[in-house]
Parts: structure tokens; sequence; C-alpha cells
């Protein structure tokens, strides 16, 4: 282990140009996926924020060509420490991971449109919790099956498996809802 | 890939569909698209599920009001871990706190780049290991099995100060099992990396207490002195499942149909041990009839009241192998018996007692009589009595066919468990994680589970989960170095298990601590005792570094702890006398 604290201050223009670019474009979706995971926008935040602290102190071709997956991956391990630590027995039922997020109409959105997007996400939060981590890791932040699967440390197939079953039951029940 | 294995429901095909195969699976997949219709309509299906997913993603608004992370550089450590830290994990992070703030390999820290640097390459091994044996689909099982690395290099200690926690799948192969067995009795010694120590603790049955509250599971947790090794201690993690003759599951009307191959003679003491043990677990508001198709008559027992236990025994001794019946008549019967007995509400279920062999030839008229009896609300379970490795595929399909579940019978504990677990499901997702605590232990190491998908230090999330039905047992082994100067009443560990009722959405967890009474080996139960002689057992078949003073004696002498009828310990202490002559 280092015993040197990497100084920050030490990097290049271009890196800090890098990190500012990835703070804009990362704050927003790690939020998200921090809330999800914890329930609670106010430590996610710290944990985002911690992730970011740890994030500049990497040497950068340790991050290099793979930031965004280095950073919800830290991120997914705080959040799960947390949650181990801070207590054994809440926050697994899943009546606590409410949803933070108003899947309302969005302005400039036809209402049909609207409505469809709000019960797709309706049906999401049904799902179990695994399988919406995935779901929302692949359509929402893009990431392919073997980032997922490095970030949760879930085997390909697993990760596979998980989004194939999320989607067979997200087709059904919008087959139910639609007829 | 065998063409003809793709469904609407492989999971391959929502991989092809959002473009994350690899070129040899996707030529596959567009081989069997451009025969199949079907394929093709649930391409497009999926395709049009995830724009829409997308869709729903993007509109979806951000959580309010997202304060800039970074514009005030306040100290990551201090209010966050004023509120959240606690004993253990001062432990876990007990540096000066400017230190944690500013060095971006702290202690937390180094274990997240340790689980990121050293575990990848294990991840991109694993493969689907999802329900167990018992349930899952045979292509599953295979796919499985040829991912598995020839060999696998057995688990060393990890320091609980890196990584605290280590998570386990709760139901594991076989495989092991019948191939060393097998090996052995055919005189040869098995290659080293057959030798699995989790799955041969888990092909015996012990004497768990199943919960007494409504939870689904219960610990039994034990800890003594490693025979092996001075010093160290020796865990055992055993849990149980609700057992079938709990009040908590709708009430059976249960045909049990004896398949003509399951009575051949060699099979017959098995099938006999095994719908005994059954038997003795129903309630006295279920019934059960059966039918064997080789009897003089097809109907050996009318439906009768599960209370009737010494009824039903003497008409299972009263079966004999006789000469092959039926099936496709015997399953007629016995849909017709399910269906006069119906019970609303009730699980209505015929088990068909057959082996692999069995349906060939027969195989459709056994799939037309489940075709037509599917609407009857009846299912149909088939037992596998095949001693062979391979499941069978055609009765795994017959099962799904007829609504019910597929198992294979072999081993002692498959015997024992099996036929109630498909029955009754008790949880889905099931996992369990230890979670040790670095005050008391300073590393561990996990016997077995030299397959990355079947365990993995870190958190629960890592082991895919498995559906869990009654009765079904679980037994996993650590070898333990106590932390320094540890005393007091304080937790050796915690041991979590995390699951979902079968008709629930909520992830749910029970915890059970273990405090170290610094038990001596010498005093330990009869199950802990047959426990160690597995694991003597496996370290000196591998001749494993760890095995230190192991020996053949020791696993020959508590191999027959606690030893009774058909708990297959008197089997294993034979096959053990046989591993040493041959070692010797």
């Amino acid at each position: 282990m280092s015993t040197h604290p990497p100084n920050t201050r030490d990097l290049k223009d271009e890196d800090s140009g890098f990190l500012a670019r990835t703070f804009a474009a990362q704050q927003g979706p790690l939020l998200r996926y921090a809330t999800r995971l914890l329930g609670d926008a106010d430590r996610a935040r710290d944990v985002v924020q911690d992730t970011f602290v740890r994030f500049m102190a990497q040497p950068p071709d340790v991050v290099n060509g793979h930031a965004v997956e280095w950073l919800f991956t830290v991120c997914r391990h705080r959040a799960v420490d947390i949650l181990r630590k801070e207590n054994r027995m809440s926050h697994f039922e899943e009546g606590q991971v409410e949803r933070l997020v108003a899947p309302g109409p969005r302005p400039g959105h036809q209402l049909e449109q609207a409505e469809t997007q709000a019960e797709i996400l309706r049906l999401i939060e049904r799902l179990p919790r695994n399988q919406q981590e995935v779901v929302r890791l692949k359509f929402q932040n893009g990431f392919s099956y073997k980032e997922i699967s490095r970030i949760t440390e879930l085997s390909v197939s697993n990760v596979g498996f998980l989004i194939h079953t999320a989607v067979a039951r997200l087709r059904a029940d919008f087959a139910a809802h639609h007829p | 890939m065998n063409e003809a294995e793709i469904l609407p429901d492989d999971p391959k095909l929502t991989a092809y569909a959002l473009g994350e195969l690899d070129p040899a699976d996707r030529a596959a997949i567009e081989a069997a698209l451009r025969r199949d219709p079907a394929l093709r309509r649930a391409v497009d299906e999926i395709r049009t599920a995830a724009t829409r997913l997308q869709a729903a993603f993007a509109a979806e608004t951000t959580p309010e009001p997202v304060a800039p992370v970074l514009s005030t550089p306040k100290t990551p450590a201090s209010a966050f871990d004023r509120r959240h830290r606690r004993s253990w994990t001062r432990t876990l992070l007990g540096f000066p706190q400017f230190y944690y703030v500013f060095g971006g390999l702290a202690a937390a820290c180094f274990a997240v780049i340790v689980a990121l640097r050293e575990e990848r390459p294990k991840t991109t091994l694993i493969a689907i290991d999802l329900t167990g044996a018992a349930s899952k689909a045979p292509s599953l099982e295979r796919a499985t099995r040829a991912a598995v690395q020839p060999d696998e290099p057995e688990n060393t200690f990890v320091s609980t100060a890196t990584q605290p926690r280590s998570t386990l799948a709760l139901a594991l192969e076989n495989s092991s099992f019948s191939a060393v067995r097998d090996s052995l009795q055919r005189g040869a010694l098995p290659p080293h990396d057959a030798v699995r120590t989790d799955e041969w603790l888990n092909a015996f049955p012990y004497r768990y207490t199943p919960p007494a509250d409504s939870a689904p599971f219960a610990a039994s947790l034990e800890v003594a002195e490693a025979p092996w090794a001075p010093g160290h201690r020796l865990l055992r993690i055993g849990l149980k499942a609700r057992d079938l003759a709990s009040p908590q599951r709708p009430a059976l009307n249960l045909v049990l149909l004896v398949g003509a191959a399951a009575a051949s003679p060699d099979r017959w003491p098995v099938v006999q041990a095994s719908i005994r043990r059954l038997v003795t677990q129903l309630r006295a508001d279920d019934r059960i009839a059966i039918v064997a198709p080789s009897a003089r008559e097809s109907i050996a027992l009318p439906a009768t009241a599960g209370s009737q236990q010494r009824e039903i025994l003497a008409s299972i001794d009263a079966l004999s192998p006789a000469a092959a019946g039926d099936d496709t008549r015997g399953l007629t019967a016995a849909y017709a018996l399910a269906r006069s007995n119906l019970i609303a509400g009730g699980l209505n279920r015929i088990v068909f007692c057959t082996h692999a062999d069995a349906g060939s030839g027969q195989g459709t008229d056994l799939a037309g009589v489940v075709d037509e009896n599917v609407p009857s609300g009846v299912a149909l379970t088939v037992l596998d009595f095949d001693p062979a490795r391979e499941a069978g595929a055609s009765l795994a399909e017959l099962a799904q066919k007829g609504r019910g579940r597929y198992g294979r019978i072999a081993s002692p504990r498959d015997v024992a468990e099996v036929p109630a677990e498909l029955l009754v499901p008790v949880a889905e997702n099931a996992s369990v994680q230890i979670e040790f605590n670095p005050a008391r232990v300073s590393s561990y190491r996990l016997l077995g589970y030299e397959r990355p998908s079947a365990a993995r230090a870190g958190p629960a999330e890592a082991v895919a989960p498995v559906s869990i039905g009654a009765g079904h047992s679980f037994t996993a082994l650590y070898e333990i170095v106590p932390a320094a100067g540890a005393t007091g009443p304080e937790e050796l560990l915690v041991a979590k298990v995390s699951y979902r009722e079968p008709a629930g959405t909520a992830d749910r967890e029970l915890a059970f601590p273990l405090v170290d009474m610094s038990g001596r080996f010498a005093d330990a139960s009869a199950d802990f005792k047959f426990a160690a002689a597995i694991a003597e057992f496996g370290m000196l078949l591998r001749d494993s570094p760890h095995k230190g003073r192991s020996t053949w004696g020791d696993v020959i002498a508590w191999g027959a702890a606690g030893a009774t009828d058909g708990d297959g310990r008197a089997d294993f202490v034979s096959l053990a006398r046989q591993a040493r002559g041959l070692v010797q």
C-alpha cells in the first residue's frame, strides 16, 4: 500500500480538463445510481463525492479508457459497504428503495408517450432489485454486459440472464397492459 | 452450440438482440433465426422493449436538488463517517482521519482496488449457475460444466483486513461426488481437482434443526478447533430450509408414479428410501396415492390421508421391482387419480419416479398425456434416479411441459431432501454471506468452492442467487486464523441469508451471529466431526498444502460419527478406506 498520498495538484492541465469534463458528465448519472442503491439522496451525495475524491487520486493510467466504468464500480463498492455496515437488517426491504425520482410527464412530449414511459418506469420499479440495477446500467447508462459484469461483480452470463429475465417480464407486463 | 437448443426464452437471444454476442454465437443465433419465425419475432420484441426502456430512462428526471458535488471540497470522511462508521469499520479503517481523507489508497480504497484488479479475470470464467441441478435446464448445466477450468487451485487464506465478507451460493452441483465415488469404486484415484470439498460436504444429509418460527431458514453454526491445524479454528455453516412438514404451505394432493425404469432391481432401494422419506414428512391433511403400473394392478395405494403413515409405508414396502409396466398408462392413471382428489387451493402434484434412459421410444406418448392434462391444474414433478452424471434432457422437458420441476437423485442428501424440495418452494434469490469480525478473525480460508461462480469474497450480489425448496440443507466450512489477543464474548461473525418469499417482491435478510466459546474438537457435534472428516478426505486426496495433521485414520474415525441408516456415512467410510488403500 502506498504511504505517499498522491498530490492531486500535480496533475497536468490536460488531466484537469479531463477531470472537469468527467465530473460534469458523470455527476448526475452517478448520483442517480447511488441514490437507487442507498435509497437516500444525502448519503448518495456523500458517496459520489467520495468516489470523485478517490478518482482524483488515481494515476491517470489506472483509469485511462474506462473512467466511467471505474467511477460506477467504486461508487457501487462504497454504497454497498455502507448498506452492509450501518445496519444489518434495514435497507434490504424493498419498500425502502422508494421511488425517489418522479417519472412524471415532461414538457414537450406527447402526453400519450409520457404516460407510456411513466408506465414502463413503474413496471421497472416492480422488478427485483438486482434486475433493476443491471437494466438501468444497460439501458440508462449504456454499459455493455462485460462492463456491467465488472461493475457489479456478477458474471457476464448472470448479467445476461438478469437482463433477459427483466426484459421478458417487461415485455409480458407491457403486453398485459396493452393487449 | 447445438442449434436445436435455442428457444424464444434463451438469454442468448436477448444478448443477440442487444448486440452483446461474440461472432461465433451470433452466427449460431442467426442460423436459428433463419429457420424459426418465432425466434425472429422474439428478437423484434426484445429490440422494441429495449428502445422503449431507453426512451423511458431518458425521460426520467435526475434526483433533485443536485448540489454541486465538488465545488466545496469538504472532507469525505468526516461528517459521513461520524454518522455511519461502526466499531468494525473502525477496525478496518483504523487510520488517522487526515490520512484517510488525503490518501487515495487508504485502506478501504485498497480493498476496492484489490477486488478490481484481482477478481476481474475470474468473472469471465463464470457460467450460469442459477438454480442448482434440481431445477436447471440440462443445457445450462452442461454450459456450466464446460466453463469450469480443468485445474482450479484451492482457496487460500483471505485477510479480513482487506475482505471481511465471503458470499456463497446456497445450492451446488454434485457432479464431483458421483465422479469421485465412481472412480474410487473402480479402484482408481480421481484426478486431484475432481475432488470438490464443497460438493462432497453437500452430498450428505445432516441433522440441522429446521426453523421453529415462520422464517424460511434456520442456521446451525458451530466452531471448534481445526483438527488438522493447531491454533486454527474450524467453522461450520449449516443452514436448513423450512421443511415439508411445516404448516406454512397448502395441503398436498400427491400421486406417486413408480415408473418402469425406477422399478429395476439396482435402483429400487434408492427409490424406496427416497419415497419413504417423503412420506414421513407429510401432514395429516395431505393426501397421497401410489400408482405402479408394474404391479398387478395400476393403483398400489388409493388416496390416503397423510396421517395414515403406517398404511402408506406398508404399501411402499409391498411394492416390488416386478416386470416392466407401461409408463404412459401409469401416467394417465396418475392424472386421473390426482384430478379426482383435487384440493382447491392446494398443491396437486404427480411425482414421477424414473430415470433418464426411460422415455426413449415412449417420450412422445408421455408428452401427449402431459399436454392433455396440463389444464387440470395438476403439476408433474420428475425424479430422475439415473446414476449417470448427465441430467436427462427429455425428462427435464417433460417436467417443464407438465408445469413441474425436474430433479436428479445422485447423492445421499438428494435421497433425503430433493423430492420435498421440488414440491414446495421456500425462498427465491437466496444466498448467504459470512461477515467476519476482524477483531476476532485475522484471516479465513473457504474449503472447496474452487469455482468462482459458487463463492466469492465480496458483496452478496456477486454470487448467483438460487431458489430453495422445502427441507433443503446447506453446509460450508471455513478454516479460521484467530486475531491475536482476541478475548471476550464478541461475535466471531454474522451469517446473513438474503432471500425473497416465493410469491413476494421484497428482498429479505436473516442474520445469525456466532460467538466462539473456545470449544474443543473432541466436544463438537457428530455432524461437525463428519464434516471435518470430509474436509480432511478432500485435502488428503488433493495432497493439499493445507492438510497439516490430516490422517486417513481420522477421516475414517470421524466419518462414522453419528452414522445412522440412510445417511450415507457408512458408505463414506468405505470409500475413505478404499482411497487410503490407493494412496498408501
